[in-house]
């Protein structure tokens, strides 16, 4: 049992880590998809050349699904083909790590594997797509050593890489890099070795920066940040240049002293009563001044039966504890304390936590039951964001799950104008929306309210349940859009105020979908996003507009031409 | 938008899923908050401390010492200075458990045969030893002799030091090969492994990789069957190349039933486990909840018999699981597995102290109560589901890693004490105890008797048999002043030598006790023959040393729990004729007991 303690314990932030990633990405469920007989075909090329037995896969529509829907390999000819797909939207990616793109990407959100090479593509039921071809290049490496003080390597102990711009400064536009975190972690030898880089310029670190703070876990020795080759101070940092598909060698830190650490301890009390409060899970994190917040982290802890908390392991920085009922159905919420390590542990730290507010009541559908839509009840998120008028900095949410019957009830929330907010947590079929929420026959969508010590029972919610589609393409004229420029579609109900707006962007070859709208016209508009950089602002013609009108379970389509061409009068 | 509201999410599923996974690695270790009902603000607080070495008796400097007890986040760290020390203090007089670990090194393996999970007290100190551990690397090659780039590399242990099969169930270690092919697994124990490349890891598809749907291919190219079996030890390297097959693997799938969805679900559901029967390995680890409508799926799974179950942690402390299926991947995919879950039993009680005004040997008589320690140990690994008798709760197939449970706890103030989460089975209960001068007198249903009958449910002797769900309570484990204890070494006829591994057992000389299971002790020896037994009843008994009925440590069974054994060695030690008084408290020290090798 010991044992299993101990490995539970060892294994915590590994598995912290892990499972989030699969919780949030983990959008599937085990029943068999239908087959679509859709397909994506084009051509991979490494250093332009045609590139055999390359694995490129197609993720399905939601964000980042996490089975692949396809996946191939690239023939002699450096020919692929996914086919098999329904309709909806994928990433199309490619599934070696030891690649890059031969282009940096245009944005950083990109697919779950070989950075840079993701595309987006919308397909319709049955398409053919061709010519999606994948340019890449062969990635670089850059491997060495960590030693401690005694030149003894140090085990398990991450490196960071940041890229950086050729005199050292950091990029505007941030390169991605690979996602394998054990590539940036040392092995039993002190050895790491980072691969699938795009060429460019980088610095290299390990340890925590003092600056940011941390806490120690796990069994990983922390040490003061030092950057290649032996430098305490990014400016003083050696820049390590990397060529396509080179590999930079030795590339060796010599660390300090290991880092000490303190604990910090404290108690939480009810604000009104001044009692400690016991079993209260609580969020702490590093708070650096430079920010208003602090993103709490490593949860798991909660207070013992006096109230009191203790954290282990905290490295020299500026942290801020809270209590939250965003993290577990917690009926309190607070204020965050904040506290500064420096060279012994801190004690007394004093939590005031207040209880929180409640709204329940039901999520009701309106018009005729559908089937459809009732599945998605005890899968069903549902959120109050809280804005206080008094204090508008202090913002506050909680979620529920709407359990099969409709019922809901969020608690832990502050005094405010409440903004509640349905969200599916898997996908399917159709999309619940709320239309208006209500209490004692009275529409209160737009003053649901929560004054100090009233919590709101028997709200209604009352959704609509949209399934209809519309379907588009964009196509430019006369010039093309500045790189970076994200475009993005919009459809608004028709002679609505409403803030239930739809959306989607365009994918790489300019097509674009829009699902789970509730039957209606729609006003569809393209909005063009100049990216960061310094181009000038172009002017141009007001954003271009289309109705549609969609029924249930059906498609519109609609076709936008835009010219490019600067408006007359322009710069 | 969406993306932007990612990283939030990540961090509170992080902190959410941490919560669950400390609370679950409490949930065993339960407790009914030590400190909950303690009016006695005057107790003392005290420290641990102690000495981290490595196997050649350097110390370890920077190595985490934990010291944890039962309770909420209780856990306390230290790190080893430069002398190979650490303390830890301000703690309260609890039980306590000791660990220590450093990248790349493993703890020495503890095997007792008895109740013997260690716990230190307040004042203690604590010699811990970390050894290297092993390494296993190689290249992953495809048929074409191209690195085969981030596939998961995994080690399965399936026979210890001595090379014995493992018994326990454990997940294997798991590393990706990198951009030349290259994989290295350190920090391994001694033992035997066998090694794959391919297929889901641990968590699959949480980093996608091209080889994740395939069936792992063992080194150096084969299935299951014919692995190669990779002997470590100690902080050795061992090569093991892997010649990558590539062949499809299969996808074992189902849903989760008997679930209310819960706030607490949003970002952790229940955890389902795909357990590989014949290297006794969780292979993989999935889960479902609301976010995935409860349905779930593995994938990469290669031919051979596995087990599936769920459960699900709650914050409360109380765990819900499924039954143990098992099923047969043969060439294709299994799918329409329900899993339902149910709540687990639990065994209330109280302790008792009787206090002997005149004994002397108990010092820390104020905090006794939540110094013991009560658990359950799970008697009868029977894997295979009983049928269901008619009118009777049915025993559900219980998951192998749970065959061999054991359930810790410490009363509260008032005694009373609460062993939760415990699957359906046969159990010993057991006590560890504050400190020396102490002894169990007797584990009952109901009030203590002050001479404990024959016709009384015998607890000690028959175990107690808990059924699906089953909340029994009313549990009382006596425990009584004025212990003794005995320390000793074997001696050997002038020209033999005492064989190392020899047991030592204190068996009752007195009739009447011949079924009281509490009086039987037992002691193994150490390196230069010596044995120590303590928490002696005081009273008449024959001592004895054998040689233990199987040579495999980790199969030794506890004389308290064998009645077969009990009756073999009170009549080989009637016969021997070896008898030893203990009055209250009498500590003897220094006996000799002449080892012959016909004793048996």
């Amino acid at each position: 049992m010991s044992c299993l303690a101990r490995q539970l314990f060892r294994a915590l932030i590994f598995l912290t880590v892990v499972l989030c990633t699969l919780v949030t990405v983990a959008g599937q469920t085990s029943e068999p998809k239908p087959k679509g007989t859709a397909s994506i075909s084009g051509k991979a090329t490494l250093s332009g050349k045609a590139a055999p037995g390359i694995a490129i896969a197609a993720y399905g529509g939601d964000m980042m699904q996490r089975r692949a829907a396809a996946q191939a390999l690239t023939d002699s000819e450096g020919h692929y083909r996914l086919f098999g797909l329904g309709p909806g939207q994928y990433q199309v990616t490619v599934l070696a790590p030891n690649l890059t793109a031969a282009e940096p990407p245009t944005s950083p959100f990109q697919g779950p594997m070989t950075p840079g090479t993701s595309k987006t593509i919308v397909l319709a039921p049955g398409e053919t797509v061709e010519d999606i071809d994948l340019k890449l290049v062969r990635g670089g490496v850059i491997t060495g050593r960590i030693k401690d003080a005694d030149g003894k390597p140090v085990v398990d102990q991450r490196v960071s890489l940041q890229p950086v711009d050729d005199k050292g400064m950091a990029l505007r536009v941030p390169t991605v890099l690979s996602f394998i975190s054990q590539m940036y972690q040392t092995d039993d030898r002190g050895i790491y070795r980072i691969y699938g880089l795009p060429s460019g310029h980088y610095k290299l670190s390990a340890g925590t920066d003092p600056a940011r703070g941390s806490v120690s876990l796990g069994n990983r020795v922390s040490y003061p940040q030092t950057f290649y080759p032996d430098a305490t101070d990014t400016t003083k940092a050696t820049v390590i240049e990397l060529s396509e598909g080179g590999e930079a060698t030795n590339i060796d830190i010599q660390l300090g002293r290991r880092a000490e650490n303190y604990a910090a301890t404290g108690r939480i009390i009810d604000a009104d009563s001044g009692q400690p409060l016991s079993g209260i899970r609580f969020l702490f994190g590093p708070a650096p001044k430079t920010q208003q917040y602090f993103s709490g982290f490593v949860g798991g802890l909660i207070t013992n039966s006096r109230g009191e908390f203790r954290i282990e392991g905290v490295e020299p920085g500026r942290y801020g504890i809270s209590v939250s009922s965003e993290v577990e159905s917690g009926n309190y919420y607070s204020d965050p304390a904040f506290f500064e390590v420096t060279d012994g542990d801190v004690s007394n730290i004093e939590v005031k936590a207040m209880t929180g507010l409640n709204v329940s009541g039901v999520v009701v559908l309106e018009g005729v039951p559908n089937k459809d839509a009732l599945a998605q009840f005890g899968s069903l998120r549902i959120t109050a964001n809280m804005t206080s008028n008094s204090k508008p900095q202090t913002f506050n949410s909680a979620s529920a799950i709407v359990a099969f019957d409709g019922s809901f009830s969020i608690s832990g929330l502050r005094p405010g104008r409440a903004g509640l907010y349905i969200s599916p947590m898997v996908n399917q079929t159709g999309r619940l929306s709320i239309s208006r929420i209500e209490r004692e026959g009275v529409d209160i969508s737009h003053n649901l309210e929560l004054k100090a010590g009233q919590s709101l029972s028997d709200v209604r919610v009352i959704t609509v349940f949209g399934t209809g589609t519309i379907r588009g393409t964009v196509k430019f004229e006369n010039g093309a859009l500045s790189p970076g420029t994200r475009v993005f579609i919009s459809a608004r109900p028709e002679g609505s105020a409403s803030a239930n707006n739809f959306g989607a962007q365009l994918d790489a070859r300019g097509h674009f979908v829009i699902n789970n709208l509730p039957a209606g016209t729609y006003e569809v508009i393209v909005n063009l996003n100049i990216g960061a950089g310094p181009q000038p602002q172009q002017r141009r013609a007001p954003p271009p507009k289309q109705f549609a009108t969609v029924i249930e379970y059906g498609e519109a389509e609609v076709a936008f031409v835009i010219d490019l061409k600067p408006v007359e009068g322009g710069p | 938008m969406q993306i932007k509201s990612i990283p939030t999410r990540l961090t509170l599923c992080c902190a959410c899923i941490a919560a669950l996974l400390l609370s679950s690695a409490s949930s065993n270790a339960q407790q009914p908050n030590p400190e909950s009902a303690s009016s006695s603000s005057a107790r003392p607080l005290g420290a641990i401390s102690g000495r981290v070495l490595n196997s050649g008796g350097e110390p370890l400097a920077g190595a985490i010492v934990y010291v944890s007890t039962f309770g909420t986040n209780s856990g306390r760290r230290a790190t080893v200075d430069a002398s190979g020390n650490f303390k830890v203090d301000g703690l309260d007089a609890l039980p306590y458990f000791v660990w220590a670990s450093a990248p790349g090194f493993v703890s020495d393996p503890v095997i007792t045969p008895n109740d013997a999970r260690r716990y230190y007290h307040i004042g203690d100190s604590v010699n811990l030893t970390l050894t290297k551990g092993g390494v296993i690397s190689g290249n992953v090659t495809s048929s074409t002799n191209t690195p085969v780039v981030n596939t998961t590399v995994r080690a399965f242990r399936v026979r210890d030091e001595n090379g014995q099969p493992v018994q326990s169930v454990a997940q294997p270690r798991d590393r990706v090969s990198d951009d030349r092919g290259y994989y290295r697994i350190y920090g391994l124990p001694s033992g035997s492994y066998v090694i794959s490349a391919g297929g889901a890891g641990q968590f699959s598809g949480f980093m996608p990789t091209q080889y994740e749907g395939d069936a792992p291919t063992y080194a150096p190219s084969s299935t299951r069957d014919t692995a190669s079996e990779i002997v470590v030890r100690g902080g050795e390297e061992v090569t093991a190349d892997i010649q990558y097959r590539g062949e499809a693997g299969h996808s074992v799938s189902g849903a989760l039933s008997g679930v209310a969805p819960t706030q607490a679900m949003m970002f952790s559901g229940s955890t389902i486990s795909l357990t590989d029967l014949r290297s006794r390995a969780t292979v993989m680890t999935t889960s479902a909840g609301p976010f995935n409508n409860y349905g779930f799926a593995f994938f990469g799974v290669s031919d051979g018999e596995y087990e599936v179950f769920a459960q699900r942690y709650s914050s409360s402390g109380e765990t819900a699981i499924s039954e143990a299926r098992r099923i047969k991947v043969q060439g294709a995919d299994v799918t329409g597995i329900n899993l339902s879950l149910f709540s687990l039993a639990s065994v209330s009680g109280r302790l008792v102290l009787e206090s002997v005004p005149k004994a002397e040997c108990v010092k820390r008589r104020l905090v006794a109560l939540q110094e013991t320690v009560i658990g359950a140990r799970r008697m009868s690994p029977d894997m295979t589901s009983r049928p269901a008798v008619k009118g009777q709760t049915a025993m559900t197939a219980v998951p192998i890693s749970f065959s061999n449970q054991t359930s810790d706890s410490i009363p509260d103030a008032k005694g009373e004490f609460i062993l939760r989460n415990l699957h359906n089975g046969l159990y010993r209960v057991v006590a560890q105890l504050p400190e020396t001068g102490w002894y169990i007198r007797a584990i009952t249903m109901g009030a203590p008797p002050a001479v404990t009958k024959t016709t009384d449910p015998n607890i000690p002797r028959d175990g107690l048999t808990i059924k699906t769900g089953e909340k029994v309570s009313g549990v009382t484990v006596t425990i009584t002043e004025g212990a003794a204890s005995l320390r000793g070494h074997l001696s050997a006829r002038e020209g033999q030598r005492v064989p190392a591994g020899l047991r030592v057992y204190l068996v009752p000389a007195e009739r009447e006790s011949a079924e009281n299971v509490l009086r039987f002790f037992e002691s193994a020896t150490d390196t230069s023959a010596g044995f120590a037994i303590e928490n002696i009843a005081p009273g008449r008994y024959w001592l004895i040393a054998r040689a233990p009925d199987d040579v495999d440590p980790a199969k030794l069974k506890p004389i308290r729990q064998e009645p077969a054994l009990r009756t073999r060695v009170l009549r080989e030690a009637e016969a021997l004729k070896k008898e030893i008084a203990f009055k209250p408290c009498e500590q003897t020290s220094d006996y000799e007991l002449a080892w012959t090798s016909t004793t048996r």
